[in-house]
């Protein structure tokens, strides 16, 4: 039996290896596990998994004893229903709250932002956000009562923490006892995707790209630097694995013409800033977007996986092949309503269209949210059967690769960023050494855009 | 000549020339069921280019929101317009318990009442049961089943076991859709037809009006 820390080196090499379209042994397996495992475990509601992180973990722990297999998990083991209730949010429809304990966590289609008012937002992206559309959002972040606010952060804070520490715990003792190790570590949106998901809603968003795109791409601009930063919070240059994940949501519905104005340049600019630092990137292209194809032949070879929900494969294969990594090919519906047998026959036909390609890796096709169980097991049976590519796996250290070059990067200041230039005068006359305070002032600004960027979500 | 000029605007997706002609052709006095029919046919036009894959859903969500403008333009005179021309259908559709999301099912709605179809819209996260009692209240020619959610497809299967237990599945057409869906699952499920998209839904609600 292969020890545990020899199999996680391994696993995390495989993913490395098909991300930099290099040769290895096998097609690698990433498990997108969703919310799934609480229907799994079947022992508690899905309320209950998203108030209490422990019942989260349980569930996952019960699907990782029964299928260990999995290369890498893309799913941050997470309970963030008591952070939103905190400050407040009208942003989502939570399990026992607004829906049956028993359905699943959704994001229905609102509209937080007028159409005339994309000028402040481009004027002043980070107040506008902060002052305008944050109090829409949450009730509890509130104009009328500081109290109210300071305590609702203080809570989100707490409640990050708690969260993070147990998080860490968990998969320290997953990658221990089954050697699986958490796929991604930060998410970033092209700017266009937060535009529409979180401030003009769906339906009037797209209808912005038709009717103002010049106002889009001027809001776009005035985001990508923020959203960038963002992005890389916390992470060392250099470090390749786990990756920034990038779910797209915008991109399927809309024209090649459209895209090339609103939404190319942004994710283009955002994926080289990301590789050039050293990171990797895994865009989730969600619905049909045959049509962007052509356009992602000019991603960075080797650093990025385009991860598919609907899209041809076959066509994918085509524009991408020896040039991005390729993820999916199983179909959620197959999972929840198929057959062994058609989880079989998928397996093959896709491995049939990848046997001779080491950028693949094997996902289902967007998070797991009902799977029959039986299907689970013929997915693994039918990957060992057909999942084998002949070639050598080069195991390398667990550790990140570290570029030097990463380094020499600078980060650019940003429009969540209050510098130390701007707030030097309020200090008046600083008897020591002036580089210390305003080092001091500017770290810290920096490591709480994650938690910044958090509340800005919620 | 203007009627045609207007289908035109519509199909080029030139929402503001579109409404500014509406109004002119409204000011003129010209009758609000040949606007609509002018209207109508310029939204055939975009379904067209749609189905060529020249227009996406962006294309869509425009047209709809222009048309539903203008239909508020011409407001009361419409409702006497719409009464002599004929209506292409009955359709009742919902988003199927334990699933709140409705641009889907929206983006159909507008389709299908921009083609003609009269549509009773239930909303989302409705009971098999609510949907029943809508079906012997409304009576319709089809019923149009949504869900976004893979979990949700559960809800799909439930709403027309429940017709047939309710003995309504031989009275209404059953047309399904939503992310989730294929054309292999609509027929496992026991539905009438499967909406692969927004559009169509409008020429699988046609075929499934011939068999009525």
């Amino acid at each position: 039996m292969v020890p545990k820390n020899r199999l996680l080196a391994e696993r995390i090499s495989r993913l490395r290896a098909a991300i930099r379209l290099k040769e290895h042994d096998k097609v690698p397996l990433v498990g997108n596990l969703g919310f799934w495992p609480v229907k799994y475990l079947n022992k508690y509601t899905m309320q209950e998994a998203f108030y209490n992180i422990d019942v989260m973990a349980e569930s996952y722990e019960a699907v990782l004893a029964r299928w260990s297999q999995w290369d890498a998990l893309t799913t941050s083991v997470t309970s963030r229903a008591p952070l939103l209730d905190a400050v407040g949010s009208r942003r989502y429809v939570i399990p026992g709250r607004q829906i049956s304990p028993y359905a699943d966590y959704q994001h229905p289609d609102q509209s937080f932002m007028e159409a005339d008012e994309y000028d402040q937002l481009i004027q002043n992206p980070a107040g506008f956000q902060a002052e305008v559309i944050l109090p829409r959002v949450c009730a509890r972040i509130t104009k009328s009562s500081l109290y109210e606010t300071i305590k609702a952060i203080a809570k989100v804070y707490t409640y990050t923490q708690q969260l993070q520490k147990k998080a860490g715990a968990y998969w320290e003792s997953w990658a221990e006892r089954y050697a699986i190790s958490p796929l991604m570590r930060n998410v970033f949106l092209v700017p266009v995707d937060l535009i529409i998901d979180s401030f003009r809603g769906f339906n009037k968003g797209l209808v912005d790209i038709k009717l103002r795109p010049a106002k889009i791409v001027e809001a776009s601009h005035a985001l990508l630097d923020s959203l960038i930063h963002g992005g890389m919070a916390g992470l060392p240059a250099g470090q390749d694995f786990p990756v920034l994940y990038n779910p797209q949501h915008v991109s399927p519905f809309i024209s090649p013409r459209d895209y090339d104005r609103v939404y190319w340049p942004f994710y283009k600019r955002m994926v080289d800033e990301f590789t050039g630092r050293g990171h990797t990137v895994w865009s989730v292209f969600e619905g049909v977007q045959d049509q962007h194809l052509e356009r992602l032949q000019d991603l960075p070879a080797g650093k990025v996986v385009a991860h598919f929900e609907g899209t041809d494969l076959a066509k994918a294969k085509r524009y991408l092949s020896g040039k991005i990594c390729i993820a999916g090919g199983m179909p959620n519906n197959i999972l929840a309503k198929g057959t062994p047998e058609d989880v079989a026959e998928q397996v093959k036909a896709v491995m049939k269209l990848f046997a001779d390609e080491p950028g693949f890796i094997m996902a289902a096709d967007g998070g797991l949210n009902s799977a029959k169980p039986e299907n689970i097991d013929a997915w693994m049976r039918a990957l060992e059967q057909y999942g084998f590519l002949g070639g050598k796996l080069q195991v390398e250290e667990v550790a990140a690769d570290v570029s030097p070059a990463g380094d020499e990067m600078p980060l650019q200041k940003e429009s969540l960023i209050t510098p130390w230039e701007q707030v030097r005068n309020e200090f008046g006359e600083i008897k020591g050494d002036e580089e210390i305070i305003g080092r001091a002032w500017e770290e810290l600004e920096y490591s709480a855009l994650g938690l910044l960027g958090m509340i800005l979500r919620a | 000549m203007k009627y045609e000029q207007l289908a035109q605007k519509i199909a080029d997706l030139e929402a503001e020339a579109a409404i500014e002609l509406v109004l002119q052709l409204v000011e003129s006095g010209e009758e609000p069921a040949a606007i609509l029919a002018a209207c109508r046919k310029g939204m055939e036009g975009v379904g067209k280019r749609f189905e060529s894959g020249e227009y996406f859903v962006a294309d869509l969500m425009l047209s709809a929101s222009s048309f539903q403008e203008i239909m508020q333009l011409l407001g009361p005179a419409l409702s006497a317009g719409i009464r002599q021309m004929e209506s292409k259908g009955k359709v009742v559709i919902a988003t199927v318990k334990e699933d709140i999301h409705d641009i889907g099912k929206n983006l159909v709605i507008a389709m299908l009442s921009a083609n003609g179809f009269e549509v009773i819209d239930l909303g989302v996260n409705v009971d098999p049961d609510v949907i029943c009692k809508a079906v012997i209240r409304e009576q319709p020619h089809i019923l149009a089943l949504s869900c976004l959610l893979t979990s949700t497809l559960d809800g799909i299967e439930a709403t027309i076991a429940e017709l047939a237990k309710q003995g309504l599945r031989d009275k209404v057409k059953v047309i399904v859709g939503g992310a989730p869906l294929t054309a292999k699952l609509a027929q496992q499920f026991g539905a009438d037809a499967y909406g692969e998209d927004a559009y169509d839904a409008v020429p699988q609600c046609l075929a499934l009006m011939e068999g009525v």
